[in-house]
């Protein structure tokens, strides 16, 4: 924990979907990502 | 996306709501629990609607966006009094001090109520009522699944996405909170990620629609048009 406060992981709207929260961690290539602003 | 979370190397992993209810209700509050004291969980309205579906309390909210009872019925009969109790359990709303953005609260909804619908055109004047009774200056939503980023009146409102249902893209939305905000999106297998789930729940009311949302997933602008009937419902009501 940093002393200005934390960093989060938010997960939302699950929905029972199993293999989207652990499947997709089998690939080691990096996550698409886009920066909102 | 676990391990995408594990690289980010974050000091705790927010679930903010409508974790459970779905395909694989119990397997996944038993891969939510295995996260452990990291994880902070947070009230969606399906939670709370699972919970009550366990205690045979149910009620159906009325609005066109909301699940049907015998959906509900079908995860309640499939987890466990546990289980049952971790939704019972669940806050509204949490605030973290996160570093760069300072107090953050999470809510599943808004900051008033965990069904209801706030979307990235909804007018300014919605979201100051929705979240009048929040101090925090940073608010972090979910219930719409799909992810945004906007100010409306100073206050600053995101919306990660959804995990398990996403509108508008294929993969996986979530976000990484400190010292900046970006909204991630983590792809998988989604193929035979549905052959999974139609396996797990082939007759779970709904399925079709939700392995094929895995799939091919349904546009944002259709998603938007849909929750607008529910949010012209709540207007009234609100």
């Amino acid at each position: 924990m940093s002393a200005e406060g934390l960093r989060v992981a938010v997960l939302a709207d699950i929905h029972g979907n199993l293999p989207a929260l652990r499947r997709c961690s089998a690939t080691s290539k990096p996550p698409e990502w886009t920066r909102s602003s | 996306m676990l391990r995408d979370v594990e690289a980010a190397r974050v000091d705790a992993i927010v679930l903010n709501g409508d974790l459970a209810d779905g395909p694989m209700p119990a397997q996944t509050l038993d891969r939510l629990e295995a996260l452990g004291p990291r994880a902070m969980w947070v009230r969606g309205n399906t939670d709370r609607c699972l919970a009550a579906a366990f205690d045979g309390s149910f009620e159906p909210s009325g609005l066109p966006a909301n699940a049907p009872e015998a959906y509900f019925n079908w995860c309640a009969a499939r987890i466990g009094p546990a289980h049952r109790d971790r939704l019972a359990s669940l806050p509204l709303s949490i605030t973290l001090d996160i570093e760069g953005l300072g107090p953050v609260a999470f809510c599943h909804g808004t900051g008033r109520d965990d069904n209801e619908f706030i979307l990235v055109d909804s007018p300014v004047a919605h979201y100051q009522a929705a979240f009048a009774a929040l101090s925090e200056q940073t608010v972090v939503v979910g219930h719409t699944h799909m992810p945004f980023d906007r100010l409306a009146d100073t206050r600053r409102v995101i919306n990660p996405g959804s995990v398990g249902l996403p509108y508008g893209h294929a993969g996986a939305a979530w976000a990484l909170l400190g010292p900046d905000v970006v909204l991630r999106r983590t792809g998988y297998d989604t193929m035979a990620a549905a052959a999974t789930l139609l396996t797990s729940a082939s007759d779970l009311p709904g399925i079709e629609f939700l392995a094929g949302n895995v799939r091919a997933s349904v546009s944002d602008a259709e998603a938007l048009s849909a929750f607008t009937e529910s949010v012209l419902q709540q207007a009234a009501e609100h």
